[in-house]
């Protein structure tokens, strides 16, 4: 982070409206990442990404150290999301969350998608626990530990969604690969 | 070992660790194809999520959303205070007609009344009795007025409430 984005943010903090809306432009597509990694849906991360930002502007004065802007706006994200996905589950229990092996073999990832390696075609044929980690492991660099934090789940825990995402997204990239063939 | 050479690609193992999976990965093809193709599909990932974009006007969006609901906390904050403020009335108002120094008042102002009632009825003019029941219509409908300016509070918080 340079100091013009560290200037950005402590104005923001101020109050500057000016300064917010600069600090949305250079963190939205981001954030927008962070929820659709997570969700798999444009719409609903859409909201999230807004709600992360309106839940932000009334937290920015309690951040102590601007250079954790990115990382403390992604986890606001990342909580919302998870937020949505519960709320989603309360009101339509969701079948795909629980996606057995045959699901993720019979679908193809890749169809609608012009024979192209899309993520968030890959990332269709995790669960939620699988594709949040994947979000922050590969989005927003989280460590283990942090994950941990973040998730409120054993560091083991964290190592074995990670190794079950890698797994299933490869038997679907070696799915498509027959297919292909 | 396979949750080995995931960790290995997120670079999460101990140097210990690590040893064991560099020596596995020289002796077995299998894992060794695993490594790479995690590592491939790790770099795929980080580059096409980062590629994604919000939406245009996204943050036209945000700041209006930002501006109506700082309207809509001004217009609650007003009315909770307006509300707040006719309880204290109300109850100040009360407690003044209800306190022994007001009993007291009302008392003198009986005795003033009476006073006067005497002396004017020497003179033919009487209108001490107006001096107490005046005050008194006035005190009901304070205390009427308030009452009603809490309730309109409370219907008009209700309502702004159910449609938010």
């Amino acid at each position: 982070m340079n100091e013009l984005d560290k200037q950005i943010i402590r104005l923001a903090t101020q109050g500057d409206a000016d300064a917010f809306t600069q600090l949305v432009r250079n963190y939205k597509h981001y954030v927008f990442q962070t929820a659709f990694g997570i969700l798999g849906d444009a719409s609903e991360a859409e909201d999230v990404s807004q709600e992360a930002f309106l839940r932000a502007y009334d937290g920015l004065q309690r951040l102590r150290k601007l250079e954790t802007f990115p990382s403390w706006i992604a986890t606001i994200a990342t909580r919302i999301a998870l937020d949505t996905i519960r709320k989603r589950r309360r009101e339509i229990p969701v079948e795909d969350e629980k996606l057995t092996d045959n699901d993720r073999q019979t679908t193809n990832p890749f169809q609608d998608a012009e024979n192209r390696l899309d993520v968030s075609n890959l990332l269709k044929q995790l669960n939620v626990d699988e594709r949040t980690v994947i979000v922050l492991r590969e989005l927003q660099d989280k460590s283990y530990a942090e994950m941990a934090d973040i998730l409120n789940i054993p560091i083991g825990t964290v190592r074995s969604r990670l190794h079950s995402a890698r797994h299933h997204m490869r038997d679907a990239m070696n799915h498509w690969n027959r297919g292909r063939d | 070992m396979h949750e080995w050479i995931s960790a290995t690609v997120d670079g999460e193992l101990s140097a210990e660790e690590k040893a064991l999976v560099d020596a596995h990965l020289t002796s077995c093809e299998a894992c060794r194809t695993m490594y790479s193709e995690w590592t491939e599909l790790s770099q795929t990932i980080r580059v096409d999520l980062r590629h994604m974009e919000a939406p245009i006007g996204f943050e036209t969006n945000v700041m209006s959303t930002l501006a109506a609901r700082s309207k809509r906390r001004d217009w609650v904050r007003v009315n909770v205070a307006a509300f707040l403020l006719s309880i204290i009335l109300a109850l100040l108002f009360t407690g003044i007609l209800m306190s022994p120094i007001a009993r007291l008042s009302w008392s003198a102002v009986h005795l003033l009344g009476l006073g006067i009632t005497t002396s004017f009825n020497h003179t033919g003019l009487w209108i001490g009795h107006l001096l107490p029941s005046s005050g008194t219509i006035f005190m009901v409908i304070l205390c009427f007025g308030l009452t009603v300016a809490c309730l309109l509070s409370v219907v008009q918080i209700h309502r702004h409430w159910r449609t938010a």
